[in-house]
């Protein structure tokens, strides 16, 4: 069974780590200590919109066990992100877990095209 | 962006136009209740002159999504998108169609009315050959339904109306079209929401973009949530004055009035989409000889209409923070 993407989870898991990190770009973008962040984080927005926006266009299998899989650990990795990035103690770190919980939407993007 | 449609056999064309001809020509002589006809017709004009301006309001939307992106990616130091440029502009491309297809739907039921009212032979032949040409020229909605796929079948009905001269089938013939136009938009609406909803979430972040910059005049928003308990502010309240906690709940509220047109233009969507459904069930009602309901019909234009006024409400609003002649520059760097 599809599922409209508006009414997806697996959508709304990839809607809430793009709006995320576009409301928390310029705190995250300010934190980053190197050029070399602070350009992975832009890949890394851009990726999370390209995801979205492609997923706003497809109809998702929620029911399908590796869709539910991939929206858990895309779930997952947001709260850590929002974990680590409360506080921005260690930047490094919460940038690698965005660019870790992007590569997992992108595959969660791809899988439900397929 | 995908291709045109070319799903028209241009060898039927000819009778296309002949055949929306004989549906603005003919009726009169078949159908018994003229007042029916009429009725329709004017309903028709309605559902047509509110759906031409939502795609208006869509359109209005797209040019902002564009702005605002290229705005903020450019603060982000981000590289311009042409993917999305050409995206929004295939989203552009298909909303102008669309409205343009109800100016043809419009004007072919005015002559349908005015045919109606005077009795008098009309030149209906270009009011049918430009709608004709709309519904032939549409392109597929990027992530769409390819519009053939829905209203391409009408072809061979209209075809077999003028072919037989029959008043009854090109009747129905203008019906199917409306309904082709449901079903189209139908298909559409959830991509609808998505435009609006991007329109919305980039408003919303372009105002935290320039709040969060001390860019923006959080005084009138002070100022209305006053104006909720009856009194009026001291004169020393301002906003840039208070407290830091008071200003960043002065920035959540200020977002708020941005939902509004997302709200309002669901709205829209919903309650034209019921007008067109009514609208093709009051042809389909005239054609089978039974009388035609418009209750329902009037109901959702009446509904859409208030939406639209909201919507061009919200954006006057808009205009006027940012008109110095109204006394509101909408911001102090």
């Amino acid at each position: 069974m599809t599922t409209t993407s508006s009414d997806s989870q697996a959508f709304q898991a990839l809607e809430t780590q793009y709006f995320y990190l576009n409301t928390n770009f310029n705190r995250l973008f300010a934190a980053a200590k190197t050029p070399e962040d602070q350009d992975t984080l832009r890949q890394d927005f851009v990726q999370a919109r390209d995801n979205y926006r492609k997923a706003q266009v497809e109809r998702f299998r929620d029911g399908d066990p590796m869709v539910q899989d991939l929206t858990a650990k895309v779930v997952a990795a947001q709260k850590q992100i929002e974990a680590s990035a409360e506080k921005l103690q260690d930047v490094s770190k919460v940038l690698d877990l965005v660019t870790d919980a992007v590569n997992l939407a992108s595959r969660l993007v791809i899988l439900a095209a397929a | 962006m995908r291709s045109s449609r070319s799903w028209s056999p241009w060898g039927v064309r000819a009778g296309l136009v002949l055949a929306l001809a004989a549906v603005l020509a003919l009726p009169l002589a078949g159908c018994k209740d003229t007042q029916a006809v009429a009725a329709v017709a004017a309903t028709g004009t309605q559902v047509a002159d509110n759906l031409g301006a939502y795609y208006g309001t869509l359109q209005a939307d797209v040019g902002t999504i564009g702005q605002v992106e290229v705005f903020l990616d450019s603060l982000r130091g981000i590289p311009a998108d042409d993917g999305e440029a050409q995206r929004l502009q295939a989203i552009a491309l298909a909303l102008q169609q669309r409205a343009n297809l109800a100016d043809a739907l419009k004007a072919a039921y005015a002559d349908l009315e005015t045919l109606l009212a005077s009795d008098a032979p009309a030149n209906a032949s270009a009011s049918a050959e430009s709608l004709v040409q709309q519904v032939e020229s549409l392109v597929t909605m990027p992530n769409g339904v390819d519009p053939s796929t829905l209203i391409g079948d009408l072809v061979g009905d209209l075809v077999g109306a003028v072919r037989a001269r029959e008043v009854e089938k090109a009747n129905r013939a203008l019906g199917e079209i409306v309904s082709g136009i449901q079903q189209l938009f139908a298909s559409e609406i959830d991509l609808y929401a998505g435009i609006v909803r991007e329109y919305n979430d980039d408003v919303v972040l372009l105002e935290q973009e320039l709040i969060g910059r001390d860019m923006l005049d959080l005084q009138p928003v002070l100022q209305d949530l006053a104006a909720l308990t009856g009194l009026k502010l001291t004169g020393t309240a301002t906003a840039a004055s208070a407290p830091a906690e008071v200003q960043t709940a002065l920035a959540a509220a200020a977002v708020v009035g941005t939902r509004q047109h997302q709200a309002a233009s669901l709205g829209a969507a919903r309650s034209l989409d019921t007008a067109l459904r009514e609208l093709a069930a009051a042809h389909a009602a005239i054609d089978s000889r039974r009388a035609p309901s418009l209750a329902e019909a009037t109901a959702a234009i009446a509904r859409a209409g208030q939406y639209l006024d909201q919507i061009e409400q919200l954006e006057q609003e808009i205009h006027a923070a940012g008109d110095p002649a109204a006394g509101n520059t909408g911001g102090t760097p």
